[in-house]
């Protein structure tokens, strides 16, 4: 293999518009076959450009201007359309729903090779051997319509890698745009393996763009920071985190925090090397957690509570006139011909409460917010509101529907959604978390303040800055008696803002309790500061870093996170 | 009688046939394909959600706003593809050619009004425009109905004519008002997503000079392409 | 909007003539927009949407696989069946010709396991029929076998009604009942997306728009379901939260704005998938299987019985002025041929694949079943 490198940067700069600012800066970048490169950078930070300029959509497709030169497979960008570089760079952008254009699965892989004209047999093998290398076989001759999430991801990930063939010409570097924003954790951690075994065996190269850098720290050998258009770090992964300590606080995942929160280094990629050096550390021994302050020093939101008794304790005395913000009693909800999808779910909020609702794709989630907020009439059971329960479902933009902020929401809703600055602007041209709070500020408005605000996977493509603001916001809520529900894949920010947490399983709720609790036992369902410290503290280890760090030692740098 | 209808029907799917070739042949870049199927999807949406209301549809006015901001082929596109697409749920038949043809020629009449006002119609003209369509498709469905399901050529057809006259005035008055209400702002943002967007490449010292001091539509000298 | 959306019986009239049949197209879209097997549970599980309309139809109705001989057939040339046979429904006006065609349609969907949404159309259809034979009777003047004298009428002037003129309109009638049903078994045995892809290499551009529309519908109506859904939970007093026309304005427009962005990204992809590298598409090779070639060689002498029959005129019935219907052996040998050809795909041996259960929509999984949490768009990096 020759040491060319699959795709160079040289000196990239772009602008949208001729006033636009530039959202890329002399950019100097290039990768080599077989590397898997994170590219981590907050919102706006120039991530998407950078992944358009490698396979030409900047400027072909997108129009603006794209100074300096990118040279990728061989090819400049300037000599060659997106179309033509498909051949050998594989690109998936952002929303998996349009990144596939046909209806049948097997239709969709074969038509990069069609339109490139591949004799059929070619086809026939590209095809087969990218649905088995993807895990997708068994979705060949189905419709595209009715995949989750995650098979959509996959499908289009396939589509990308078929274009070249499976032969010589192969792809042999691939980009993409977020993909796990969209996946449940588990999907999200598969795909990432897939990129891992695809660079393995096939040598294929891949850029990924993402924000939750937790799930892919430790599956890359390298790791791109960008900050306003520029290159901020470039270099491997453990050094990474020793430059963002410093640098680059917000892109820290939660592991490398509790350790630089505590003072320790080096840094963890994730949750084995955090255990293996507290294991080895000598002053960090564990005996002295275990025995020592771990009860004491664990936050006071975890003290106190007991286990599983306490949820029926707690429902035996709120079912007395107790006031709530919104319950239910035996809801059960079947599908028209279809299956039942929550089965018996008995619930009660308090005003002021913060609860958190975990699950898998498919558990019902969705379906549990959009009851309780009267979407869909319950089949058995009732639900009781003790007041307006407002939803934010999954797409903030599918709340604005105005052409100004301010037509949206009253001026003190936008103020108390912290989004007031923001009243002339264009909500098409937001960022997704000013999107997110301007739609907030919808739910919040009117004259009588919501009971309940639910929250349908609100962190979903967000960066860590825009996390903590809206974890801010919605304490704020809750301070002022407004129950918030939040039904999230993101166990971290369960960590952050809720009090209290259920796991639901198949439409029925498998776990209810204190956040603490619920949160830091398993493998999934728990946050890494809890699997890290698990086995060294007595109860409920702390789940997020800064409660980790004050479990570990002394605090050393600034407290960043949300909630001490 | 009978001997009528399989000629006829001939002759729309040949006319379809041509328009489509036309739109094959105008080589329409990607971002323009992806419209065409996203607005021949709306209208095909909007055929079903309008159902309740009797013969009260978007459609057409969707497919001569297309006609209008993307040219003769696209919208002649747009509106076979509209029935095509809608047809999927309302069933195919021997009336999908004719669909297609009728809608179709709707695309043709937006990109006519396009041209003859150079993209400036004013708000009535397009309402105007919108409701002839609606009148025209009512004439093609008309004719073909009356070619398919009737026995003799007779007075049948002015019969049918009179008899549809209060449904095809409900389509026009339908798309008159929808074409009143939405028709200049659907312009705008389909104008908007269509304009084509041509990126300029240049030398990474140019860019820096022309970001210093260029001023905002100057286009800069050492632009490559 | 969610109020307005009842179950009742919903009334596209797309061509809703009094004198005359409506397009069957309203007839059959009825039979798919509301699966009556949903209707009386739907109000105990509160209102839906009317977007909600599009997706039931395509998830009760749309392609499913099989193991039939239609399906087994490469698009194209079901296809190619499906045409002939209603090119010879409304060739032939020979009432008995077609009275066996819509048995054998029907035998073909009983095969295909399009019975129960066939059944459905034909129910929603027979109405129609009969409204057809009715106005007949009344309009058609040059009839000599009169049954009854009406007397003058106020706008039809003096009717007699005409044994011709029932029978003619008869058979327009049974027109309209061969075709509803073959309509519906097109939709569920043809794959429209393999029909498309055969097309490719000829008209790579219109194949590939009509693909990717069929393919956005349920994209749109997904977004316009959950925008009128937000819009439906604006809290009481704020801008759009009335159910008013406004609000549903409102909508409107939201829906049309999100189609376009997303139009902008399906572009990106169409691009990068390839589409305009001025190559010309590969055409799907397969072997032509026993079924392809059974049902070309039916479809061809279909298309050549047909033409025998409007040549010598064997299959033409004279209603007016007087009823003359042929009997003779031209007749009897083409109307049979033409019945038997028409039930191909009913008497041929399968792929041994079994069918889908023949049942309403319920044996399909609804398109957009909330539990199912799909991706959406995020808010991210743009």
């Amino acid at each position: 293999m020759s040491a060319a490198p699959l795709l160079r940067l040289e000196r990239i700069s772009f602008r949208h518009g001729d006033d636009a600012p530039p959202s890329l800066v002399d950019v100097d970048l290039s990768v080599a076959p077989g590397e898997l490169v994170l590219l981590a950078g907050a919102s706006g930070s120039g991530k998407s450009t950078l992944l358009h300029a490698a396979c030409g959509l900047a400027p072909h497709h997108t129009g603006g201007t794209l100074g300096g030169r990118v040279v990728v497979a061989g090819t400049d960008t300037r000599d060659a359309r997106p179309g033509a570089l498909a051949r050998s760079v594989g690109t998936v952008l952002q929303d998996p729903e349009t990144q596939v254009v046909l209806n049948g699965v097997r239709s969709e892989l074969s038509l990069p090779l069609e339109l490139r004209g591949a004799p059929p047999a070619t086809i026939a093998r590209a095809v087969e051997e990218v649905a088995l290398a993807l895990g997708i076989e068994r979705l060949l001759d189905r419709g595209v319509h009715a995949l989750s999430g995650g098979e959509l991801q996959r499908v289009a990930l396939g589509a990308a890698l078929a274009a070249g063939g499976t032969g010589r010409d192969a792809v042999r570097l691939l980009l993409l745009d977020e993909p796990t924003s969209q996946l449940d954790p588990v999907a999200g951690d598969e795909l990432l393996w897939l990129l891992r075994r695809l660079a393995e065996e096939q040598g294929i190269a891949a850029i990924v763009a993402e924000h939750r850098l937790d799930r892919c720290l430790h599956h890359v050998d390298r790791v791109v920071a960008l900050d306003a258009g520029r290159v901020a770090w470039d270099g491997p992964p453990t050094a990474f985190l020793a430059w963002a300590a410093d640098r680059a606080p917000d892109l820290l995942p939660p592991a490398a925090r509790l350790f630089a929160l505590a003072g320790r280094t080096p840094l963890p990629l994730g949750v084995r090397a955090a255990r293996e050096a507290l294991g080895r550390d000598p002053t960090g021994d564990g005996d002295a957690f275990r025995h020592g302050r771990a009860t004491d020093e664990s936050p006071a939101r975890d003290a106190g509570r007991g286990g599983g008794r306490l949820r029926r304790r707690r429902r035996g005395e709120r079912t007395v006139g107790a006031p709530v913000a919104a319950a239910a009693e035996g809801l059960w909800l079947e599908l028209p011909d279809g299956p039942a999808v929550l089965r018996g779910v008995d619930l009660r909020i308090a005003p002021g409460e913060r609860v958190a609702l975990l699950g898998r794709n498919g558990a019902g989630k969705s379906t549990l917010l959009r009851t309780l907020a009267g979407l869909h009439a319950p089949t058995r059971g009732r639900v009781v509101r003790g007041g307006r329960v407002g939803l934010l479902t999954q797409r903030p933009s599918d709340h604005l529907l105005h052409d100004r902020v301010a037509d949206e929401a009253d001026p003190a809703a936008l103020e108390r959604a912290g989004v007031a600055h923001l009243a002339d602007r264009h909500p098409g041209d937001l960022s997704g978390g000013e999107r997110q709070r301007v739609a907030l500020a919808v739910a919040l408005g009117g004259a009588d303040r919501p009971a309940l605000v639910a929250l349908d996977e609100p962190t979903r493509g967000m960066d860590g800055a825009a996390r903590r603001r809206l974890g801010a916001q919605l304490e704020a809520l809750a301070a002022e008696g407004t129950a918030i529900l939040v039904a999230t894949h993101d166990v971290e920010f369960a960590a952050e803002v809720a009090d209290r947490a259920l796991l639901l399983i198949d439409g029925r709720l498998a776990a209810d309790g204190p956040a603490g609790e619920v949160l830091s036992g398993g493998w999934y369902f728990g946050t890494q500061t809890a699997r890290v410290l698990a086995d060294r503290v007595v109860g409920p280890p702390p789940l997020t870093p800064s409660a980790g760090a004050a479990l570990l030692g002394d605090v050393r740098i600034a407290n960043r996170d949300v909630r001490p | 009688m009978s001997g009528w209808v399989l000629p006829a029907l001939g002759v729309a799917c040949g006319a379809v046939l041509l328009g489509l070739r036309w739109y094959e042949r105008s080589r329409p870049s990607p971002r323009v394909l992806a419209l065409v199927a996203t607005l021949a999807a709306l209208a095909a949406i909007g055929r079903v959600a309008f159902a309740p209301l009797p013969n009260v549809k978007p459609t057409t006015d969707i497919v001569l706003v297309a006609g209008f901001v993307l040219g003769p082929a696209p919208g002649f596109a747009v509106g076979a593809f509209a029935a095509l697409t809608s047809n999927v749920l309302f069933g195919q038949g021997p009336w999908t050619p004719w669909q297609m043809l009728a809608w179709g020629l709707c695309g043709l009449i937006g990109a006519g009004l396009g041209a003859a006002t150079r993209g400036r119609a004013g708000r009535w003209t397009l309402a105007l425009t919108c409701a002839a369509a609606g009148l025209l498709f009512g004439l093609v469905m008309n004719l073909s109905t009356w070619l398919t399901f009737s026995g003799e050529p007779s007075d049948g057809l002015l019969l049918l004519l009179g008899t549809a006259l209060p449904y095809d005035l409900a389509h026009a008055a339908g798309n008159l008002v929808l074409a009143l209400l939405f028709g200049p702002a659907a312009i705008v943002a389909l104008r908007r997503s269509a304009r084509r967007r041509d990126g300029r490449f240049v030398a990474a010292d140019a860019f820096d000079a022309e970001a210093s001091c260029a001023p905002p539509s100057v286009s800069p000298a050492g632009a490559a392409r | 909007m969610r109020t307005r959306s009842s179950a009742g019986t919903r009334v596209p009239a797309d061509h809703r003539l009094p004198s005359l049949p409506p397009l069957p197209a309203g007839a059959a879209g009825r039979a798919l927009a509301a699966p009556p097997a949903e209707r009386p549970s739907r109000a105990r599980r509160g209102p839906r949407p009317r977007t909600d309309r599009v997706l039931d139809a395509m998830a009760g109705v749309g392609h499913r696989p099989g193991g039939d001989p239609l399906r087994a057939a490469r698009p194209v040339v079901a296809t190619a069946w499906c045409v002939a046979v209603a090119g010879a429904t409304i060739a032939i006006t020979h009432p008995l010709v077609l009275a066996a065609l819509v048995l054998a349609v029907l035998a073909v969907g009983a095969r295909a396991g399009a019975g129960a949404v066939q059944r459905r159309a034909l129910l929603l259809g027979l109405p129609l029929a009969l409204l057809v034979v009715l106005v007949n009777g009344l309009v058609v003047r040059d009839g000599l076998t009169v049954l009854a004298r009406l007397g003058h009428l106020p706008v039809l002037g003096q009717v007699d009604v005409t044994l011709e003129a029932l029978v003619s309109g008869g058979t327009l009638a049974l027109r309209l009942l061969v075709l509803l049903p073959l309509s519906l078994l097109f939709l569920v045995a043809v794959d429209p997306d393999a029909l498309l892809r055969a097309l490719r290499p000829r008209w790579p551009t219109a194949a590939l728009t009509a693909a990717l529309a069929l393919r956005v519908v349920p994209v749109l109506a997904r977004d316009g379901r959950r925008m009128a859904d937000a819009r439906a939970l604006r809290p009481p007093g704020t801008p759009g939260a009335h159910d008013d026309r406004a609000a549903r304005a409102l909508v409107a427009r939201a829906v049309v704005g999100s189609a376009l962005d997303r139009a902008g990204d399906l572009a990106a992809a169409i691009e990068l998938r390839g589409h305009g590298l001025g190559v010309r598409p590969t055409a799907p090779a397969a072997p032509w299987s026993r079924h392809d070639r059974a049902l070309t060689a039916a479809t061809a002498l279909l298309v050549v019985t047909v033409i025998a029959a409007l040549a010598t005129g064997a299959l033409r019935m004279t209603a007016l002025p007087e009823l003359e219907l042929p009997f003779g052996g031209a007749a009897l040998a083409l109307g049979g041929l033409l019945v038997v050809l028409a039930l191909v795909p009913a008497v041929l041996p399968g792929t041994g694949v079994r069918p889908p259960a023949a049942g309403p929509a319920g044996a399909r999984r609804p398109l957009v079943d909330p539990p199912v949490e799909r991706p959406d768009e995020p808010g991210g990096d743009r």
